[in-house]
């Protein structure tokens, strides 16, 4: 199956047109004058830094309380991964996982997909075309679902805002996951999967 | 439903493709990685326009009217969707406050405000600059309305809060819900190849490209 780029033709990334460029890296689309690009510019770097600001931001958002429980004037601090134990101590073992899931399993394994991905890209490696291609699309799809903990943050401030009996505060180590979230969906975004399939167009020619 | 151009090629692997006549209902799909490249729908402009008015109405109250209520030793609070952003702005946390704000709140208003006015000029044949500008702002704004996650969050937040003391979902909850579906079911039913496709008189054959 030949690509598209092979024929000289352009895919234009806002309206899906099919253009035939002459020149790599010029031009606009005649039909709603986007910038034409046969793949994603810098792709793989710019990823590769979007992905290395998320690892280093990772240990502020897991060493920092993300919340903090106030009873009576007494604060208990949470971080991430001591609020899933705590869950999990207190007999609520489904919210326990779908929470570790969510800010733990998600952004982690999201970005050693990612990594995947780009290694798979840059040496050449031999995986199957087709599964990477799936391995991209879920790590696009699940990005969104590591917001559950900053939102239930949000409604937990919200509710429990007793004065002096009971409140709910949130920490510094939320600024930091929130910010990991936004970065890895920014990483997700500039990774071409285009970029997959030409290994194969390389290796046949 | 013909599409106009003979080829196309697949956004996620290159694929190029020679073009089909898809009915209303098919879906075409990339023969090399899987990937949904049509999915035509029955008149798009009319159902947009009917989930984008319905998510925007239910939104007013989901956004202001109270999503649990809490009591515990006699105290009360509510909680709105509202309340939860300005309350962690408040709290100095306004990073967290504008990206929770943007992904529950903005980002489902603009996306379904889009949807509407892109249909309302679908309707009166205005496929200008306008309307291209809708598009492209609507692509970018899509990913970033996180309606499900936010259900996901109340739930939750609900179960955490039930040994706690007495909690209560609110009327809030109700209209967050049929907006939730309402907008979802836009986002994955609009299709925006369809009004793409309308746009300019870019429709047989391939282009040559146009100098910058």
């Amino acid at each position: 199956m030949k690509s598209a780029r092979a024929e000289g033709l352009v895919l234009c990334t806002d309206c899906h047109l099919l253009v035939r460029a002459p020149r790599a890296h010029q031009g606009a689309c005649p039909r709603c004058g986007s910038a034409l690009h046969p793949r994603i510019p810098n792709s793989v770097s710019r990823t590769w830094a979007l992905v290395v600001a998320a690892w280093v931001l990772l240990v502020p958002a897991n060493l920092y309380p993300i919340m903090t429980v106030i009873y009576f004037g007494e604060g208990e601090p949470d971080t991430i991964i001591s609020g899933v134990i705590k869950l999990a101590e207190e007999g609520m073992l489904p919210i326990a996982i779908v929470v570790f899931v969510a800010s733990i399993a998600v952004p982690v394994l999201k970005l050693l997909g990612i990594m995947l991905l780009l290694f798979t890209v840059h040496f050449k490696w031999a995986l199957s075309k087709t599964e990477c291609t799936v391995l991209y699309r879920i790590i696009e799809v699940v990005g969104a679902w590591s917001m559950l903990d900053l939102f239930m943050i949000s409604i937990l401030v919200t509710l429990v805002d007793l004065g002096t009996v009971a409140q709910i505060t949130a920490g510094p180590g939320a600024t930091a996951f929130a910010t990991v979230v936004v970065i890895t969906m920014f990483a997700a975004m500039s990774f071409d999967p285009r970029l997959i399939w030409d290994l194969q167009e390389d290796s046949n020619d | 439903m013909l599409y106009g151009q003979p080829h196309l090629a697949c956004h996620e692997c290159d694929a190029l493709l020679t073009r089909v006549a898809l009915p209303p209902g098919k879906k075409l799909v990339c023969p090399r990685c899987n990937c949904t490249l049509r999915k035509p729908a029955r008149d798009p402009v009319n159902r947009g326009m009917a989930l984008s008015l319905t998510s925007l109405t239910l939104m007013v109250p989901a956004f202001s009217m109270p999503i649990m209520t809490f009591n515990m030793l006699g105290l009360d609070t509510v909680d709105t969707m509202v309340k939860g952003v300005l309350h962690l702005f408040q709290a100095g946390f306004w990073w967290m406050a504008l990206l929770v704000l943007f992904c529950s709140i903005l980002a489902p208003t603009l996306e379904s405000a889009l949807v509407l006015s892109i249909c309302l000029l679908a309707r009166a044949r205005r496929y200008g600059g306008l309307l291209i500008l809708l598009l492209k702002l609507q692509a970018r704004v899509r990913r970033w309305a996180m309606l499900e996650v936010y259900m996901l969050g109340i739930l939750v937040a609900y179960v955490k809060m039930i040994d706690s003391g007495q909690v209560h979902m609110g009327v809030g909850m109700i209209c967050f819900s049929g907006m939730m579906l309402a907008t979802t079911l836009n986002t994955m039913l609009f299709d925006t190849h369809s009004i793409w496709e309308k746009v300019g008189r870019y429709r047989g054959g391939i282009h040559e490209v146009r100098p910058r």
